[in-house]
């Protein structure tokens, strides 16, 4: 018998102008949970797209169980029972979850469905691997734990073995990646074999056989797990040792700098307030951190902190001023930084230069101006100096399109612009979504530095690594309110996931009887 | 990518919207006979196309019928757009082409043609239903190389009521464009021939009434609808619409009213059923008749055309009633009738006043002048 | 090779290629379309679309006579494309403009530039409510300005109908489903000709063709060299993010639609205030609105481009008029729409162009490896 169950051999994969895969060789063992690690655009994506037949290789080889195969479309990869679970679900939302899991392979007898059978099937596989689902539910109203859970499930009956993973914690509670964990455990267990891609350290740690490391489309190398640790795994990822802890000075936080008294702000999507009655305040040279699951009213909140949406009651104060009712314009000038959530949509006009980017909020500034004639020479200068101090790389400079630039320098634009204007307040919301170590390192630097300089930070961050290194307070929000409000140094990632997960006030109650 | 397929169909609605609301020409190649690359008989359309059931169709049909027949080249042009300098750079691209005799049909010409008429003498004109003079109106001249055709519309309109009144219509109305000569022709002749009839079949006094009025435009809108549905009401069987686009509103108010309406300048019995008969002129035999004698006098106008306004009537088949089964909708006045009534007026035995300072005399028919 | 690369990679450059490719397509086709229908004078026939235009001085007057107004509407669908609105309302603000001039020129006799003036000013209203509609309400500009062509369309004629000191029969012709010729009602209302129609010997020459290259040179400025040009880019591009920066999105979005309207009603003026054509009262929409999205479509929205997109399809409509009597001048319609749907495909092509320079570029390793757009990032951006 085989050892490998799939075999990719010195796959060489280019696209104009670039190699994405150079002469790589992975080979997957039988029942065994393989990572995939690499930054953004090492090659991970193009690799198992070879695999799973969107692209084909220019040269090398894909074997399965020794025999050499040809996978010219996600078919063929269907045929060979390779299954893939992508990063964004692909689920039917008002379909329910059994029509979803047989969804493309319907089973029918003279074209009517029996759904029976199917049914059956799904659930002797959850019972089988522990997934637990609800097979009339649609999946619209399931969490997003059971969402992946279906996408599980929907490889496991068309009986795939060799199961790949793009980036499956990321959308996630703690508590929902130990669970995913543990169904991949049982997965491999029961002889499925499994690639993971990921950029997450912990979680190979955790969970994986082996690792193969890609770095700008090369192959680094394939280690056993449990010959290495995060360090070594870092250095190979990135090509540089990498610093896990953020380095803050010990600062006493000073005079007041955002009050929030009693926010109430109503939803979009539905009848009910995303945020029903909040109050804090972030002073001088403190990082406070919100955190909480996505859709918890963290979104709805800094919207109306800047401005964007309305909110029906309560007072934001910056800095001694009510700002309750300013225009968006004016709490910019007042001092509000923002370092949107999603970069694309609310933070670059993309098809804009760099250096039109940067001056995004500053074009009226007597600087960049006069006589609503826009000084291009001026503008550009600034852009050069913003480029040399923050370290922002582009083709071609202040005239590069943003559109071209990596997500890292993006996101360094954006903080270059904000962090610029020398705010009183930073807001940041996911300021390292999508980023790898690298970018992720830098950022923190940055965020930590205008703390470190005196000014007042307000990070919202789903990631709970970030908020427990970044953070000098953090408050939990759940739905709607804040449910709790914690140092790091005397908190747990697993007891701010509980209050995320809205059990906090049970696990107090628990934890104080006890 | 989304922005793209939204562009995508925005084009498509807007070049539907644009194709239905565009120009309904065909965009088959022009009928041209093959020669050397020049074309004798040119017409220039006056801004539509030679499939507008109007005064381009009908004088191409004539310019095709004698070609056809005599083996002469000929080939139409379409100005760019609806002004007289088009008209006079088309008039141009004509001659270049080697044209010998240009057909303008319409009114539209007149001061195209008096623009170009010295420019080009070598070049023959035919100018249909109008007399060249400049932009204002001031000076009226027509050069030797121009001939003009006008129409007796007295004889058309004569010929419409005398057939209406003889149809056994006895409620008519006569709807005006504005009061133009042309019109007043149309509407006193039309007058002159229900009052003829109606002796003719001996009816007693008044027992035949003519509503008359002019609109003021040429262009249909509620007003005369509104008007011709209150003549309808009152029992007007019948309307003579005499200008322009108004027949429009003349047949909406027909229609509602289950009334009739007589056609004008051309067959118009295509545009809707209620339209029984229709006060023609003939532009395609007078085209022939024209490029007859342009030939005969070896390639110019000989010297009763040159220079010259010729009115047609009856007897140059210039006037008259369409008789082809399709458009005669006529139910006891017949073809034959008609054409007996149309040979007098050919040899002169019915004499019609194209007078048009006052209205005409009646015995039988009483006409209600209505402002 | 590297030169011609970076040559490629040039946004400017790649989007000239792109149109150019679609009208050598075009001509072709349209070269097959005359073989198909008559073979011995194809060639006489797309000899006559290609040079007829330059063939007289008086061809050359025509081309820009008809070019003029073809700027203008095309700016205007430009104009609101470039802030990320579908100005299809051209046609009507147009009509509105042109109705504007005569009423002016004819009615209360002002001179030419009062007339102008008041052309800007309907075009602008027309303009102005679809844009309102969508600032205030949301409402779907491309709806409502379609809308406001028909509304316009009829308005106008409704109006012209019942003011009789407008038409021409007013001034002695036969004709009153027109307005009143110029000469004959208020000759100062004509745009002035400086001579160039003795010049080119053509009565179809005056200025106008100056008037719009100086509005697009304008419009060029506005929208690259001032931070209003600079506000409406970035809400067109980027609304969102526009709205983040503190950018007024709404303000942005009912001035860019008045100022479209405002430049499609100066194209409705500089027609009819040429002293040759007359408004005829009819029942269709004026082409002429319509035209100025493919060639707003054919510039890339660019203004500059706009005045060579435009003379050219003026340029071979000329042509196209010049195969008379051998073909008929439809055709060039024809000609005209696949150059159009091409350069549609073209944006397209044109994304392909510059993707493939950037590429090759990359390709050359650079210190700045960060920026090199992987599969993997491109396809992020894509699911994002």
């Amino acid at each position: 018998m085989e050892e490998y169950v799939i075999e990719m051999l010195n796959i060489t994969k280019s696209f104009p102008g670039i190699k994405a895969n150079d002469d790589i060789t992975l080979r997957l063992k039988k029942g065994e949970i393989h990572a995939l690690l690499g930054e953004n655009g090492a090659g991970k994506s193009t690799l198992m797209s070879v695999l799973f037949g969107l692209y084909q290789p220019d040269s090398g080889t894909i074997k399965k169980d020794g025999k050499p195969v040809k996978i010219s479309n996600p078919n063929d990869a269907n045929d060979l029972n390779i299954g893939m679970v992508h990063q964004h679900f692909k689920l039917v939302e008002v379909f329910t979850v059994l029509d979803n899991i047989i969804l493309g392979v319907e089973p029918n007898k003279f074209g009517f469905l029996t759904k029976k059978e199917a049914r059956e099937k799904v659930v002797a596989l959850s019972q089988k691997y522990s997934l637990s689902v609800e097979p009339d539910a649609l999946v619209e109203d399931i969490s997003v734990g059971m969402q992946q859970r279906v996408e599980i499930l929907k490889m496991l009956y068309r009986d795939n073995d060799i199961l790949i993973f793009d980036e499956p914690t990321a959308v996630l509670t703690p508590q929902e990646i130990k669970e995913l964990m543990s169904i991949m455990r049982g997965l491999a267990a029961e002889g499925k074999s499994i690639l993971f891609i990921t950029h997450k350290l912990n979680e190979i740690m955790e969970v994986a056989d082996r690792c193969t490391v890609l770095r700008k489309g090369k192959l680094i190398g394939t280690v056993e797990v449990a010959q290495t640790n995060r360090e070594e795994l870092s250095k190979m990822m990135v090509g540089r040792p990498i610093s896990f802890e953020v380095e803050k000075q010990d600062i006493e936080p000073g005079k007041t700098v955002l009050k929030v008294e009693n926010v109430v702000v109503p939803s979009k999507l539905h009848k009910n307030n995303a945020v029903k009655g909040i109050s804090f305040e972030v002073r001088e040279g403190e990082i406070v951190c919100l955190a909480g699951i996505e859709g918890n009213g963290q979104s709805e909140f800094v919207y109306a902190l800047t401005g964007i949406e309305k909110m029906s009651s309560g007072k934001i104060t910056l800095c001694g001023s009510d700002i309750s009712k300013a225009s968006i314009r004016k709490r910019s000038l007042l001092g509000i930084s923002h370092i949107p959530e999603d970069r694309h949509k609310y933070g670059l006009v993309l098809d804009f230069s760099l250096a039109e980017n940067l001056v995004l909020q500053h074009y009226r500034e007597k600087l960049f101006q006069r006589f609503g004639f826009i000084r291009f020479k001026e503008v550009r200068n600034y852009a050069r100096r913003l480029i040399e101090i923050y370290d922002i790389r582009s083709g071609q400079g202040p005239d590069t399109i943003a559109r071209s630039m990596s997500g890292g320098n993006q996101q360094k634009a954006i903080l270059a612009r904000e962090i610029d204007k020398n705010p009183q307040l930073l807001v940041a919301i996911q300021p390292t979504r999508g980023l790898d170590i690298g970018a992720i390192e830098n950022i923190h630097s940055l965020i930590v530095k205008q703390r470190d300089s005196g000014k007042a930070v307000l990070l919202v961050s789903l990631e709970l690594d970030e908020v427990m290194n970044v953070s000098d307070r953090i408050l939990v929000m759940y739905e709607g309110k804040i449910a709790g409000e914690f140092e790091p140094s005397k908190t747990t990632v697993e007891e701010l996931g509980l209050y995320m997960a809205g059990a906090g006030d049970k696990a107090r109650s628990t934890g104080q009887g006890g | 990518m989304k922005k793209l397929l939204a562009l995508f169909l925005i084009l498509a609605i807007v070049f539907t919207f644009a194709a239905c609301a565009g120009d309904t020409g065909e965009t088959t190649a022009a009928v041209t006979t093959k020669g050397d690359g020049t074309y004798e008989i040119a017409l220039v359309t006056d801004v539509g196309n030679i499939d507008d059931k109007s005064f381009n169709e009908g004088a191409w049909n004539g310019v095709k019928e004698y070609a056809e027949a005599n083996g002469v080249t000929y080939a139409y042009y379409r100005p760019t757009e609806d002004s007289t300098a088009a008209r006079v750079e088309t008039i141009g691209t004509a001659v270049e082409k080697g044209a010998k005799i240009v057909v303008c049909p319409g009114f539209l010409f007149e001061e195209a043609i008096y623009n170009v008429q010295d420019v080009y003498p070598n070049v023959y004109f035919l100018l249909l239903d109008g007399e060249p003079h400049t932009a204002d109106y001031s000076t009226y001249k027509t050069s030797p190389n121009v001939h003009c055709i006008l129409y007796q519309e007295e004889q058309a309109g004569y010929l419409a009521g005398y057939a209406a009144v003889m149809d056994g219509y006895t409620k008519l109305g006569f709807l005006g464009g504005m009061d133009v000569p042309a019109v007043i022709r149309y509407g006193f002749g039309f007058v002159q021939g229900a009052d003829a009839a109606a002796a003719a079949k001996g009816l007693a006094k008044d027992s035949v009434e003519i509503k008359y009025w002019y609109s003021d435009v040429f262009a249909p809108n509620d007003d005369i609808k509104t008007k011709m549905s209150g003549w309808y009401t009152e029992g007007t069987q019948v309307v003579f619409s005499c200008g322009g686009g108004i027949y429009l509103s003349a047949v909406a108010a027909a229609e509602a009213a289950d009334g009739k309406v007589i056609g004008v300048d051309v067959d118009q019995s295509g545009e809707s059923d209620l339209i029984i008969t229709s006060a023609m002129k003939g532009l395609t035999e007078s085209v022939k008749l024209s490029l007859t004698s342009f030939y005969a006098a070896g390639k110019k106008w000989d010297a009763s055309y040159a220079g010259k306004t010729a009115t047609l009537g009856a007897k140059d088949k210039g006037v008259g009633l369409p008789t082809a089964a399709s458009s005669w909708r006529l139910e006891k006045f017949t073809v034959a009738e008609y054409e007996a009534l149309f040979a007098k007026l050919a040899d002169g035995t019915i004499v019609v006043s194209n007078a048009t300072d006052k209205p005409p005399v009646t015995t039988v028919v009483k006409v209600d002048y209505q402002s | 090779m590297k030169k011609v690369r970076e040559f490629l990679g040039r946004r400017s450059v790649a989007s000239f290629l792109s149109s150019l490719i679609s009208i050598i397509i075009g001509l072709v086709f349209g070269y097959l379309l005359l073989l198909a229908f008559d073979s011995e004078k194809a060639l006489f026939g797309i000899k006559q679309i290609l040079f007829a235009g330059v063939s007289s001085p008086a061809k050359i007057a025509k081309v820009l006579y008809q070019a003029a107004p073809l700027v203008l509407t095309g700016l205007s669908v430009g104009f609101a494309f470039k802030t990320g609105l579908f100005n299809i309302g051209a046609s009507g603000q147009y009509m509105v403009g042109a109705c504007f001039a005569l009423y002016t020129g004819i009615v209360l006799r002002q001179p030419w530039y009062v007339a102008m003036t008041a052309a800007m000013l309907g075009g602008a209203i027309w303009g102005l409510i679809p844009g309102l509609c969508k600032a205030l309400f949301n409402v779907n500009e491309v709806i409502t300005s379609i809308m406001f062509n028909w509304i316009g369309l009829f308005a106008v004629n409704l109006f012209f109908s019942n003011t009789p000191k407008i038409l021409a029969n007013y001034y002695g012709s036969a004709n009153a489903n027109r307005t009143a010729n110029l000469a004959a009602a208020n000759a100062r209302a004509i745009i002035p000709t400086l001579g160039l129609d003795k010049l080119l010997k053509s009565p179809f020459m005056n200025i106008s063709i100056l008037i719009a290259v100086a509005i697009a040179v304008v419009a060029f400025i506005v929208l690259n060299r001032t931070t209003f040009g600079y506000e409406l880019k970035a809400c067109g591009f980027n609304k969102n993010a526009s709205i983040y920066a503190g950018i007024n999105a709404k303000r942005n979005t009912a001035l860019s639609m008045t100022i479209a309207g405002c430049l499609a009603g100066i194209g409705g003026g500089i027609y009819y205030l040429s002293g040759t054509v007359q408004y005829t009262i009819e029942k269709v929409l004026l082409s002429m609105g319509f035209n100025g999205i493919p060639v707003a479509l054919l510039a890339q929205s660019n203004p500059i481009a706009t005045i060579f997109s435009a003379t050219f399809i003026s340029y071979i409509q000329v042509g196209g008029d010049a195969m008379q009597p051998e073909f008929a001048k439809e055709i060039i319609d024809i000609i005209i729409s696949v150059i159009i749907y091409l350069s549609a495909v073209s944006l397209l092509v044109k994304g392909l162009i510059t993707r493939l320079a950037e590429r090759k570029k990359e390709a050359a390793p650079s210190p700045g490896q960060d920026t090199a757009q992987t599969p993997d990032d491109s396809k992020q951006e894509a699911t994002s």
